[in-house]
């Protein structure tokens, strides 16, 4: 199958959580009501990532899907206060996205120590602010990540990323951040805590289907252009 | 490298070249670097066959115990860390001769077709510890009641759910490992969970994306069950010898059920 033919079936499965959450709203079951939201954000999420893929404008599904998170905050701390949001919903992806397309989504100002490491920084890349010393602020993380269970592929990922956002104005080392940044998300579809992530990750078979977008965004707040499939250019 | 590791290498080496038997006795002498540690380089080394090849009566016998008793526990370890052991499960159904005894057993599974699903599980495991996790899954998601669904949902060679079982309609996932603690269930990117609700979803969309085709329609039934709640989520620790329900929510919004 080609990109083209995987966005319609990802855009078919829209249906079933769509049909799951109406169901979870009904009766008011909290957690139906989370899984299906995650779904829903990670399908609208994917669509947006192959549409980028096939060198289409990708903002109107990851404005949805950043629409999904906030309702789902919405709702579930509506039906029970206490919900925990922060290990509950996309949060940090939804940051990610917003970051991107320049759109708005607030961020619960809590101590997001619980999280995983890597969705901790992803925490961190989403609100970082280029500058010569914003490595020093994820090098503690990167450092968890390297020494954790197959996790090597990814605290190296961050470590070109933050290291993009350090290098902000010197083209001829950004230049050699993205081709790092290419050859590491390329390795990803032999890696294992990628390829075992959700879909969104390009791990495994994925890896042709979506793209670094993370990637896109450091290079984006330092204003490198470039002709990478990972570029941001909308 | 010390005198037991040094003689334990040398007797892999020699088990994956033409001394086989007497290097597997060798090794048995080892401590703590046993057999079955052999046998799972047995199999690699025999081109990533696993369990192919496993099939006579002592195995047989072996494989029976284990489901059956918890004695059978120590048969079935000694039976995978024997040399005979390694040459046995796969051909056991295939054999002819071996029906009657196949037929006289068969109850304890909970019929013909139960054993062979178990069989077929336990031929496509990659490695014995994983072997023996599936067989430890059938045996307690067995006692709850579940039957074992003769179906195959990986994608891209090993990759993709564990063991689907059913009971009155009602389907469970199930991650049978060979640890001894939850924390044998991986985390992957974004904190993605072995036996969480999103992963099994996850596994199944992939299946239907990558996986052979063969099983889409029961794909696509479980994961219609996933996003209405009804699909069930278990763990089973052989190691531990314990099973974890894991409800909606597990592992951030709610705890494992120890059954």
């Amino acid at each position: 199958m080609n990109p083209q033919e995987y966005f319609t079936i990802f855009t078919a499965r829209l249906a079933g959580p769509a049909r799951g959450l109406e169901l979870a709203k009904s009766s008011r079951n909290l957690q139906l009501a989370a899984v299906n939201f995650r779904q829903l954000f990670k399908i609208h999420m994917m669509c947006g990532l192959i549409k980028w893929r096939l060198q289409e404008n990708p903002a109107s599904h990851f404005e949805a899907a950043i629409r999904l998170t906030a309702e789902a905050t919405a709702t579930l701390t509506e039906w029970e206060p206490s919900f925990n949001i922060l290990e509950g919903l996309p949060l940090a992806r939804t940051s990610l996205l917003a970051s991107l397309i320049d759109a708005t989504f607030y961020f619960p100002e809590v101590d997001n120590s619980v999280l995983p490491i890597d969705v901790r920084l992803d925490c961190l890349l989403a609100c970082a602010v280029p500058s010569a010393n914003v490595k020093a602020e994820a090098g503690a993380l990167i450092g968890e990540l390297r020494d954790g269970k197959r996790t090597a592929l990814a605290a190296e990922t961050y470590e070109n990323l933050f290291d993009i956002l350090a290098n902000r104005g010197n083209s001829d080392r950004l230049g050699e951040l993205m081709k790092k940044g290419d050859a590491l998300y390329a390795k990803r579809s032999r890696d294992a805590f990628f390829s075992g992530g959700d879909q969104t990750e390009g791990g495994g078979p994925d890896n042709a289907l979506v793209v670094d977008y993370r990637l896109a965004l450091a290079l984006k707040k330092v204003g490198h252009q470039s002709g990478s499939v990972h570029a941001w250019v909308w | 490298m010390g005198v037991v590791a040094g003689l334990a290498s040398a007797a892999i080496d020699a088990y994956e070249g033409e001394y086989g038997m007497a290097a597997l006795s060798l090794a048995s002498m080892v401590p703590g670097l046993g057999a079955i540690r052999l046998a799972e380089r047995g199999a690699a080394a025999a081109g990533g066959l696993g369990l192919k090849n496993l099939g006579n009566w002592l195995g047989y016998r072996a494989f029976d115990n284990f489901v059956d008793s918890s004695v059978g526990y120590r048969a079935f370890d000694g039976f995978l860390g024997n040399s005979v052991g390694y040459r046995a499960i796969d051909n056991i159904a295939s054999n002819p001769a071996l029906g009657k005894i196949v037929a006289n057993s068969a109850e304890r599974y909970g019929g013909l077709t139960q054993r062979q699903a178990l069989l077929n599980q336990v031929s496509d495991a990659s490695s014995i510890s994983e072997a023996k996790g599936v067989v430890h899954a059938f045996r307690e998601m067995k006692g709850l009641g579940y039957q074992l669904e003769d179906v195959s949902l990986k994608y891209r060679g090993n990759q993709g759910l564990d063991l689907v079982f059913t009971k009155n309609s009602q389907h469970a996932i199930v991650e049978a490992k060979h640890g001894k603690y939850l924390s044998s269930l991986d985390t992957y990117k974004g904190g993605l969970r072995q036996g969480s609700l999103d992963y099994n979803i996850s596994r199944l969309e992939r299946y239907l994306d990558f996986g052979d085709g063969k099983n889409s329609d029961f794909a696509n039934r479980l994961l219609n069950d996933a996003y209405s709640g009804q699909l069930e989520s278990f763990a089973t620790l052989y190691r531990g010898q314990s099973t974890y329900e894991l409800p909606i929510g597990w592992p951030k919004n709610a705890f494992a059920i120890k059954r």
